[in-house]
């Protein structure tokens, strides 16, 4: 997977893009590696903002939140903040 | 089950006492008596803090059959939890690992922090839904078992009612106190296990004792006469020998270890070895340390760890790596020549008319002080 995935182009996400997210997403959990799990799950929450759909939008923050705590990066509170603000996560203290 | 076997006979002095009866180290019905009473009871040893060194760094450990995970916190604190999700049950760790940010459970993706708080119950009130009203966080935080290291030993206390630590072990402690310096582990060959074939007892026993040097450590006794050596012994506390003849190891060119800071003269020549009760085996000398962990696997198989340490670190002292590497050998024979005799008084034990045998009065003291204490425990274990 070379492509560089960000937020702005995985904003809305066309079918044929979403398969290819999947797959790095797989990818990523088959690696373990968790910064990339934290990005593409991020990505995928971002593009269900975009579209409006709060439940898949906080279910994909929720993956991202919860990797970004067991790999311990600061965006774990960022993440946290954007569930906090729908009302579905206690705030990191 | 027989009705459990009186213990009067062990309680009494050493010049009249039987040792512990057969039952105590070859019956499995006894071996989870003592599991409770002995081992869970009171302060066991189950691991280093050198397994543990970095922040973050965690590693499970199986304590007769409980789960335990060590954890090293950021602020350097050691914790002892149940490696047990607070959820369905799952094991959180399986394998030693540095954690960076919280312990994740496999399953359900409960995230812990090192400190055993609950962080994160994902999805918990439904799908993106992180929160429920009946899930309380601050109450499913990780179980805690008590801990206290010392002397780099991790120590626990299962059950939660013993006296602390500090309380416990304040005689010895303070018989040590010149030995509470930062230890310094001597690297990978200064770290070795045995597997013995003999309940976990008769390794205490057996260490506790100068009476055997002669006989079977022939080569330490040839520069350590039986006479040098003196039996220490504190009833109800711990037990062991001393030597008043330590010569510490020299280098081809004359080079030794480096001494701890600021000892007294009694240490030029003095060694002690102590069994801390119940499971732990420790010697200080002038210019090394060793601990032993013993690791019941079951009622007649135990694995010894052995961990030694230096007073200075090896970057510091890095032209004696060949010496920490002699030394280690030197030991590693000493407790090589010592497993036949537990293995063989393990298999003795078989034989249905021992009757827990005699002591001498004059050599035995430290070996029955120590069944005077596991007896006391387990009448303590039986009276509540
Ligand atoms: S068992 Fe650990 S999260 Fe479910
Ligand atoms: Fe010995």
């Amino acid at each position: 997977m070379t492509q560089e995935w960000t937020s702005e182009i995985w904003a809305t996400i066309r079918p044929e893009e979403a398969a290819a997210l999947h797959a790095a997403i797989l990818a990523a959990h088959a690696q373990h590696d968790l910064e990339r799990l934290v990005d593409l799950y991020a990505i995928a929450a971002d593009s269900k903002e975009v579209e409006g759909d709060v439940d898949a939008t906080c279910f994909f923050l929720t993956q991202a939140f919860v990797f970004a705590l067991e790999a311990g990066v600061a965006r774990a509170h960022e993440l946290n903040r954007r569930l906090v603000a729908y009302g579905r996560a206690w705030p990191l203290e | 089950m027989n009705k459990p076997s009186s213990l009067e006979s062990v309680m009494t002095s050493v010049n009249r006492a039987n040792g512990l009866p057969n039952a105590h180290y070859i019956d499995p019905v006894v071996f989870a008596e003592e599991r409770q009473s002995v081992l869970f009871a009171n302060w066991s040893g189950i691991g280093f803090g050198k397994d543990i060194p970095e922040a973050g760094d965690a590693k499970p450990v199986d304590f007769l059959g409980v789960p335990l995970l060590l954890v090293r916190d950021q602020d350097g604190a050691v914790h002892v939890y149940q490696n047990t999700c607070r959820h369905r049950g799952m094991v959180l760790v399986d394998e030693p690992k540095n954690i960076r940010g919280t312990i994740r459970c496999p399953y359900h993706s409960w995230c812990y922090s090192l400190k055993g708080k609950l962080r994160a119950a994902p999805h918990v009130g439904g799908v993106g839904q992180n929160t429920h009203e009946d899930v309380k966080m601050d109450e499913l935080g990780l179980i805690t078992f008590r801990s206290h290291v010392w002397q780099d030993v991790i120590f626990v206390n299962i059950d939660g009612n013993a006296a602390p630590f500090d309380e416990v072990h304040a005689d010895l402690i303070e018989r040590w106190q010149e030995f509470d310096k930062p230890l310094y582990h001597g690297g990978i060959d200064s770290s070795f296990q045995l597997e013995v074939k003999t309940n976990w007892k008769l390794a205490v026993e057996n260490y506790c004792e100068s009476y055997h040097l002669p006989w079977v450590h022939p080569g330490l006794n040839s520069y350590s006469r039986l006479e040098d050596h003196y039996n220490i012994e504190s009833r109800g506390k711990y037990s062991g020998q001393g030597t008043l003849v330590y010569r510490q190891m020299q280098g081809a060119e004359g080079e030794v270890f480096p001494d701890f800071d600021d000892l007294s003269d009694k240490w030029d020549t003095g060694g002690e070895y102590v069994a801390v009760y119940p499971n732990v085996l420790l010697g200080v000398q002038r210019d090394h340390t060793f601990a032993i962990v013993l690791e019941p696997k079951d009622c007649e198989n135990t694995v010894e760890h052995i961990e030694i340490y230096y007073a200075k670190s090896g970057e510091q002292t890095a032209g004696l790596d060949h010496m920490r590497h002699q030394n280690a050998q030197l030991w590693k024979t000493v407790f090589e020549e010592d497993i036949f005799v537990v293995e063989g008084m393990q298999k003795g034990r078989h034989g249905p008319m021992f009757d827990g045998g005699r002591f001498s009065p004059a050599m035995d003291g430290p070996t029955h002080n120590f069944h005077h204490w596991v007896a006391t425990q387990i009448e303590t274990g039986r009276a509540t």
